[in-house]
Formats: structure tokens, C-alpha cells, sequence
């Protein structure tokens, strides 16, 4: 035993083990969506695009997607002409609106006082933002132009008439006619504003001027809006009763244990669109609820532009300063995709898409728990029947184990995603783990009357490792393809049966050699 | 290790004619390529687009699929029934034009408790999964081969390694036609897997026979047989007993086929690529009676 904890190899083995089991205790492992439940869609373009191309379209996508407030959403490009969006621990109902967002284009709206002072398609042009080092001192100033038609500028004149300080509302996918329901201490906390605007992007230029109840939320979202308190739950119906046929939709703030889904379904009932919407974690209540009516910034209006005269040229530019030339980026882009209503550069549509239920995910890993433990044992009932001896049994079993654990922790660090294809992959490489310790102890036992026993233990294990190294070249040949033309889940699958083999030919097969060799040679 | 001796001797092929075997495999080869000629591959949902919905922990009844043809308009639903010692529930398969909220609606409609998991893939992407699950199958193939000719460097062994292997896929090909088992993306996953798997105990076998010397040809394959059957016998209890535990498709699918494709392998191995290598290591000995 003391020469088996001796040796190089089993130290090895057991160093990656003890690290995995660091690894996976403090980074823990990603689980993919049909393990979690969620929703993935699939979206085709129209035609194969440039890197460029297709990194503008994920950020779009993903900009319009973030209002569903759920922190893992996740759109990756996949080859050049499909884009894979991943919406994790999804009910069935937000599917829809996953989608929804998929396939509609977007619809901008700028506001001020909750007056529409620009529509979408009112702008004619954006224009490169630009950015440079402000020639005041530190932080980096940006701005953002835009043309509007000449229509559109004298409306824009109009309501921006004595609004000088006011700020620019800007919506994207406003909920129009509709009544958002939240509860009273969440009405209050908006309606009178206790510290700032949390106005993301300040025209250095102007002062924000004291009075609070100017800009009150609620007139900011537009009067089709209708934001409703409520103390009990129960009330709900009744103070909706007015708006019966009147507005189209209801969005209820509130998590299920506040508002219970007979409410819901009351609401329903009446003949209302009905919408639940949760707060993101660690979202308070402005950001929550400039989410849910889609306000995504709101720079402030410059006094010149408040005077009421239309200009002959109707072009403007958002300015703002930001700490650093990377947030400046990230500023002026999304403040660019917004201005084109999150338009995307190329034509989508919907190839595919899977709904998991988060139930039938977790209900998954329970099985395939059940099912490798079954697997395991079985596998250990097989090799003792064949060997009697348990000295061999137990090295074979703990191997396979701990072959498991090195491969979740090398998933934990280099995080990626354990999935029902990867754990597919988990178990084909601890099946050829197994064999090839049957090939290894094979080769090292001597059986009476086998002329081969006069080949040293050495050369009979050196023999095993050629098989063993074949065999496993072999499969990493045959996976290889899969894992390079990433087929999907498939991809998955090959990359983790890949990372089993080569963990198993560098870590646990010499390991088990050694062990092996020392248990046979006494 | 007396029964595995007994059990060992009856099943020893070394004790008959190989050249009598061998037509064995080769004429399940020539079966299975008769029922994909004639029956043909069908393709999954996932490849030929359309929607496959899961549903769990509700037990199936029959009705279910007048139900969902009746309310969605698709004569082409089919349901089943999965079961498993600890869950059971249903699969529906449906043609790319069923809109899949509408049937998840449908379907918690009549039972509220359920878990169900949508899977809508439309034509064209699934026609792109298809053609790149091809090329992965083919380009498979084309390394293993490559590493099988390096790691021998004898082109008579190594070809009989690489046509098992191949036969091996057509046998478990066929199997899922008979069965009605889909090629998916999942099956396409066991393919490969069995590629791997299979040329395991040829890689064992062509090594003990063309690198051991001292014993006989047939002591060899003796020798070898018993590790290989182990390796292919502790694989298969793994298999059965993911098949038998698990409820999801995907891992379902995955077992069953491998289990069909390591049993033909068995035959393969130990029979057709036993054949080649003894009639070749007897040549190469010069004709010499070596049993």
C-alpha cells in the first residue's frame, strides 16, 4: 500500500483529484440548458456574414433580449450563418416572449414629459459615434449624432419647447396601453425620486435642475401607461375593472409568492394580455422598472434645443462623458443600436427552437445519477466475478470514480458547459477507462501455461499502453471532426469525450499501470 | 475463474474452422446492407425538422394522440410511451408545421402537473445538422483509419480492422431500421462512439496476434479473446443499465443502439477480423500448420 502511495503516477492521480474536488467546491460547474431547463432558439440569417457583421447582430440581440431581465442569457454566434440564443430556467409563458423579441423588429421612441418627441422611423441616419479624451481633464467624452426628418424636427421642436433640462426618454419595445401593476412600497420609491435621476448619460453642459416632481416616472412613460398600486392581492381585479376594454395589456411586478397565479389567471380572464415580470437580482426599483416599460437611457435636453424653433437641419447629438474609452464604446454603441430601434443588420428567422422544463432537467440528472451508479456497479460486480480478487476490483472502480471527478474539474476550470451530450461523452470515456484497465490487468497477470509469462511485467505493460494508446488515438480521431464542425450539442459530447481520453492516457491509465504492476509483482 | 473457463470454452471460435466463420459475419453484413437498401435510415425530427415534445411524470393512455391530431391538425403526430423503474411519460413527434407553444399549450392544458420539453427544429436547419453529421461520421472514419495504418503499418490487418469497424456501423444502421429507432443527432453521437468502442478490442486483438511472440496463432486470439469479451461485456452492463434507469431520449437512444452495434462488434472482432489475422499470420509463417 505504502509503495502504491509512493509512486509518481498515483501521486499525480491523486494531486488531480484533490484539485478537482478544490476546483468544482469553489468554482462549481456550469450545467447546460437541458440539464436546467430553459429555452434555446435558434436563428438562421439570411445569408452568411463577416465576423463583424455577426458580432454587431449578437449585441443587438442581445441588448433587446436583456429586458427579460434574466441575468443568463446567452446569444453566441454558431459558423457564420446561425445564431444560437440560450434563455436559462425559462417558464413556458417567457418562451414566448423570448421569441417574440426574436422575431420582431423593435420599436424606438423618444419622450420627453411623456410627450413622443421622436419615433424610429422618424430618423434618417446615425452617424459614427465619436470619441476623444476630454479636453477638460480626465474621463472620455463621447457623442452620438443622428438626423431626424424635417417633419419630425418641427414635432420635436414643439414638445422640446421650454423643456430645457428635461430629460430625453429613450424606449425601446415601450409596452404601449398598458396598466403596470407593483406593490405600494415600490409605487413610492418611484413616484418620488429620493436620490438622483439615475440618468446613465449627463450633458456636461447643463445643471439638473431641483425640482423632482417634474420628472416624475409616471409622466415620463407616457399617459397610455397606467401604473397601478396595490396594498392586498386580492384587490387586483377590482381596481382593473375600469380598464376593461380599454388598454390591451397588464404587467404585474411582483414574484409569485405576492401576486399567486389565481390572480393571474383572474386577470386573464377578464380579457387582458396578462404579464409577470420578476426583478433581475440585484436590480432596485428604477431599473427594474425602466426594464419593464423598455426606458434605456435618458439623456438630458440641451437648453438651445429648447426653444421651440425647428431647425432647417434637424440633426442632434447625444453627448456624455464616460471614465474610461471602453465604457465610452459601450455607451455610444448601444446608444446607436437604440437609435435604430435594435434593427438588425441582416434578415433572421426563427430555424428552430427547444423548450426544457426545469423540472424534466433536474429530474434528468437525478436519473443519470441512478444510472451511472447502476452502471458503476454492475461494471464492479462484472470484473469481480471475473478475477476474484478484490484487490483488482477496487483499484478499477476507484479509477473510474476519480476519472469522473478530474474530468468535472477540468470542465469547472476551463468552464465549460456539462450538458446531457457531455455527460454522454463522461460516460464513453469512462467505459474505454474501463477497458482499458481490463486490457492493462490482463496484460500484467500471469496465467499458468501462457508461454507469454516470460516477458517481464514491464514488457507486458508496455504492450497494454500500445493498445491502449491506439485505441485511444483512434477515438480522438473519430471525435475530432465532431468537436471542429460543431454540430450543435454534438459538440459538446466530442470535446468532453476528447478531454476523458486524453485525461485518461496521460493521468489515470499509468496510474492503475503502476498500481497494477506493484499489486501483481507481490 | 472456473465458470468463466467453462463458459469461455463453449464460446472459444478458435475451436472451428474461421474459414468456415467468417462467412457468418460477412453474411450479416450483406443483410444489413439489404435492409438500409431497401428500408432505408429514417430521420429523426431533429434532422428532417419538425417538433418532438417530452413529456414527464404523467403515465400515457392512448387518447392522447387523437387528442393532439384532433386539436392541432396534423395526421402526422405520433406519440409513445417511455418507461423507465423510476419515471414514466410520453414523446410526441410532430411535422415541421405544428406551431410548438400551441402544443405546449395543448398539452398543459390537459395535464397541469407535467414536465414537458419542446424540441422544434425547422427543415432547413435540419438538413444542415444532417449534412454536417454525415461529414463528422465520414471524416471519423477517414482518422481512425489514418491512426489504425500508422499504429500497424500493415495494410492486410489494418483493413480488416477499419472494414469491422465499418460493418459494425451498418449492423447497428440496420438495427435502428428495423427497430424504428431515428437517426438523430444522438444516434449519430452513439455511431461515432461505437466507432471508437469497436475498434478497441480489433486494436487488442491485431496487437496480440502480429506483436506476441511464442504462442501459437490460436492461443493468442484465445488470450486476447478473454480481455476483449470482458471489455465488451462490462461496456454493455454500463449500456443496459443507463437504458434501463434513464428516461431521457437522448441517453436512451445512445445505449440502445451501442448495445446492438457492440453485439454485431462481437462478431466482428472474434469471427471476422479472428479470420483474417490467422489466415494472415499463417501465411506470413509460410504456410505452417500452427494449431
Amino acid at each position: 500500500m505504502n509503495k502504491i502511495l509512493k509512486n509518481g503516477r498515483v501521486l499525480l492521480l491523486i494531486t488531480a483529484v484533490v484539485l478537482s474536488i478544490v476546483t468544482l467546491y469553489f468554482n462549481g460547474i456550469s450545467t447546460g440548458l437541458d440539464l436546467e431547463g430553459g429555452t434555446l432558439v435558434t436563428l438562421e440569417l439570411d445569408k452568411p456574414v463577416t465576423a463583424d457583421v455577426m458580432e454587431d447582430t449578437v449585441t443587438r440581440l442581445e441588448l433587446r433580449l436583456n429586458r427579460l431581465g434574466i441575468s443568463d442569457v446567452s446569444v453566441r454566434p454558431w459558423g457564420d450563418s446561425n445564431i444560437m440564443v440560450e434563455v436559462s430556467g425559462t417558464s413556458a409563458e417567457k418562451e414566448e416572449s423570448v421569441i417574440k423579441i426574436l422575431q420582431e423588429q423593435g420599436v424606438y421612441e423618444a419622450r420627453i414629459d411623456g410627450q413622443v418627441a421622436v419615433k424610429g422611423s422618424d430618423i434618417v441616419r446615425v452617424d459614427p459615434p465619436e470619441v476623444r479624451q476630454s479636453s477638460y481633464g480626465a474621463g472620455i467624452e463621447w457623442n452620438v449624432p443622428f438626423t431626424i426628418t424635417k417633419e419630425a424636427g418641427q414635432i420635436f421642436a414643439k414638445v422640446a419647447k421650454g423643456k430645457g433640462g428635461y430629460p430625453v426618454d429613450m424606449f425601446l419595445d415601450r409596452p404601449a396601453n398598458s396598466v403596470i401593476i407593483l406593490n405600494n412600497a415600490m409605487y413610492n420609491s418611484l413616484i418620488v425620486p429620493k436620490s438622483d435621476l439615475n440618468i446613465s448619460s449627463i450633458d456636461a453642459n447643463v445643471s439638473i435642475p431641483q425640482i423632482e416632481n417634474v420628472f416624475s416616472i409616471e409622466r415620463r412613460v407616457g399617459e397610455d401607461i397606467k401604473i397601478l398600486k396595490f396594498t392586498n392581492s386580492n384587490e387586483i381585479p377590482s381596481l382593473l375593472k375600469s380598464y376593461v376594454g380599454q388598454k390591451d395589456k397588464v404587467i404585474v411586478l411582483a414574484s409569485e409568492e405576492e401576486v399567486g397565479r389565481d390572480i393571474i389567471n383572474q386577470i386573464t380572464a377578464m380579457g387582458f394580455k396578462t404579464e409577470r415580470e420578476v426583478r433581475g437580482e440585484s436590480e432596485n426599483d428604477y431599473a427594474f422598472f425602466s426594464r419593464i416599460v423598455g426606458l434605456m437611457n435618458s439623456p438630458i435636453l440641451s437648453e438651445n434645443l429648447a426653444t421651440g424653433e425647428a431647425s432647417a437641419t434637424p440633426s442632434y447629438v447625444i453627448q456624455g462623458t464616460s471614465a474610461t474609452a471602453e465604457e465610452a464604446n459601450k455607451e455610444t454603441s448601444e446608444l446607436k443600436i437604440i437609435l435604430q430601434s435594435g434593427a438588425l443588420p441582416v434578415a433572421t428567422k426563427i430555424a428552430g427552437k427547444s423548450f426544457i422544463s426545469p423540472t424534466l432537467g433536474s429530474e434528468f440528472i437525478r436519473q443519470i445519477l441512478i444510472a451511472g451508479a447502476a452502471a458503476l456497479i454492475a461494471v464492479a460486480a462484472l470484473v469481480f466475478i471475473r478475477y476474484r480478487k478484490i484487490f483488482i476490483s477496487i483499484p478499477i472502480i476507484c479509477i473510474s470514480f476519480s476519472e469522473v471527478l478530474i474530468i468535472l474539474g477540468v470542465a469547472s476550470v476551463i468552464h465549460w458547459t456539462i450538458d446531457l451530450a457531455a455527460m454522454a461523452g463522461i460516460i464513453a470515456s469512462i467505459g474505454t477507462g474501463v477497458d482499458h484497465q481490463i486490457v492493462i490487468t490482463d496484460e500484467s497477470l500471469m496465467e499458468k501455461g501462457e508461454k507469454r509469462r516470460r516477458k517481464s511485467i514491464k514488457k507486458r505493460v508496455a504492450q497494454a499502453f500500445f493498445i491502449i494508446f491506439t485505441s485511444a488515438f483512434t477515438t480522438i480521431g473519430a471525435m475530432a471532426p465532431l468537436a471542429y464542425l460543431s454540430l450543435g450539442m454534438l459538440r459538446g459530447f466530442a470535446v468532453t469525450t476528447i478531454i476523458g481520453l486524453l485525461i485518461g492516457i496521460t493521468i489515470t491509465r499509468p496510474a492503475y499501470g503502476n498500481i497494477a504492476k506493484i499489486i501483481l509483482k507481490n | 475463474m472456473k465458470a468463466f473457463e467453462k463458459i469461455f470454452d463453449k464460446i472459444d471460435v478458435t475451436k472451428h474452422d474461421y474459414k468456415k466463420l467468417i462467412f457468418i459475419p460477412l453474411g450479416l453484413v450483406l443483410i444489413a446492407i439489404i435492409i438500409l437498401g431497401t428500408m432505408g435510415v429514417n430521420l429523426g425530427v431533429d434532422l428532417r425538422g419538425g417538433t418532438l415534445a417530452t413529456v414527464n411524470g404523467i403515465s400515457y393512455s392512448p387518447d392522447i394522440e387523437n387528442y393532439l391530431i384532433t386539436n392541432l391538425g396534423d395526421s402526422t403526430i405520433k406519440v409513445r410511451s417511455i418507461y423507465s423503474p423510476i419515471d414514466e411519460g410520453f414523446i410526441v413527434e410532430t411535422g415541421p408545421d405544428v406551431d410548438s407553444s400551441k402544443l405546449i399549450g395543448l398539452i398543459n392544458a390537459r395535464y397541469p402537473d407535467a414536465a414537458v420539453s419542446v424540441q422544434n427544429v425547422g427543415p432547413s436547419l435540419g438538413a444542415s445538422f444532417l449534412k454536417q453529421g454525415t461529414q463528422a461520421i465520414l471524416l471519423a472514419f477517414l482518422f481512425m483509419a489514418i491512426v489504425v495504418f500508422l499504429a500497424f503499418r500493415i495494410p492486410i490487418p489494418s483493413v480488416a480492422v477499419v472494414f469491422s469497424a465499418f460493418s459494425d456501423m451498418l449492423i447497428a444502421l440496420a438495427f435502428m431500421s428495423i427497430a424504428g429507432i431515428e437517426l438523430s443527432r444522438y444516434t449519430i453521437a452513439a455511431i461515432l462512439m461505437l466507432i471508437g468502442y469497436s475498434v478497441d478490442t480489433d486494436i487488442l486483438l491485431t496487437t496480440r496476434v502480429l506483436k506476441e511472440k511464442g504462442d501459437t496463432v490460436n492461443q493468442k486470439v484465445r488470450n486476447a479473446m478473454k480481455t476483449g469479451l470482458m471489455m465488451t461485456f462490462t461496456t454493455l452492463a454500463a449500456l443496459t443499465s443507463l437504458y434501463l434507469f434513464s428516461t431521457s431520449e437522448v441517453i436512451d437512444d445512445i445505449a440502445i443502439v451501442l448495445i446492438f452495434g457492440l453485439i454485431a462488434d462481437l462478431m466482428m472482432t472474434w469471427i471476422f477480423n479472428a479470420g483474417v489475422l490467422k489466415w494472415y499470420a499463417l501465411r506470413r509463417a509460410g504456410g505452417e500448420l500452427d494449431e
